[in-house]
């Protein structure tokens, strides 16, 4: 996993609030959840159908202001509501067997794709180089 | 932002996931300066840091016991 910071406008309180976030190069846009997204003042548009690896998503999506190292990036995202019962079995039969932890969206956000395509070849190669260390 | 201090914990994660199992740390110019039980509110986090960590680089993280072998 590849954890950076981020600093993400927070629209309420008309400041940067400095975020964790997983770098993922499989996912389309950022994503963001809903209690995060509320406490920054995230607008909330439109819903958008997405697919993920075992069944589609849908979510509302929203524009976030990125700031990176000396940089601003308006990047879409998503804003995704954290289910209360995300611990439990994916089927019927099945016994989860993970563990109990917080939800990897409860204190940090995904950056996507369409983010890091916003950032120049050495940024990008910079933060790709960080999962070799 | 914290370029320095994220650095700081990405090079040290596998110690620090043995030292503060899943809490919350804030780390500022390569020292943790706070320890949470959990995973907490990032904007929380910002609040206390902006007190603790004022005009330094500073970042925090939760380390999970396991949470990385569990994520797609």
């Amino acid at each position: 996993m590849i954890l950076v910071d981020v600093e993400v406008y927070n629209r309420i309180k008309k400041r940067y609030e400095l975020l964790e976030a997983i770098i993922d190069t499989g996912a389309t846009l950022c994503a963001v959840a809903k209690h995060i997204a509320d406490e920054t003042g995230l607008p909330l548009h439109e819903l958008i159908h997405l697919w993920q690896v075992n069944e589609p998503l849908t979510s509302a999506k929203t524009m976030l202001k990125i700031r990176y190292t000396e940089s601003e990036y308006n990047v879409d995202g998503v804003i995704t509501d954290i289910a209360r019962d995300y611990l439990r079995p994916a089927t019927p039969n099945e016994k989860c067997q993970r563990p109990v932890a917080p939800h990897p969206l409860s204190n940090r956000i995904i950056v996507g794709k369409n983010f890091l395509e916003e950032l120049s070849k050495e940024e990008r190669e910079e933060i790709l180089s960080y999962l070799i260390l | 932002m914290g370029v320095e201090s994220r650095k700081w914990i990405n090079e040290n994660i596998p110690n620090l996931r043995i030292k503060y199992p899943n809490k919350t740390i804030i780390v500022c110019e390569g020292k943790v300066v706070k320890v949470f039980d959990g995973a907490v509110d990032p904007i929380q986090i910002n609040e206390v840091a902006r007190e603790i960590c004022e005009g330094k680089d500073w970042s925090y993280t939760f380390l999970s016991k396991d949470e990385e072998e569990y994520i797609l």
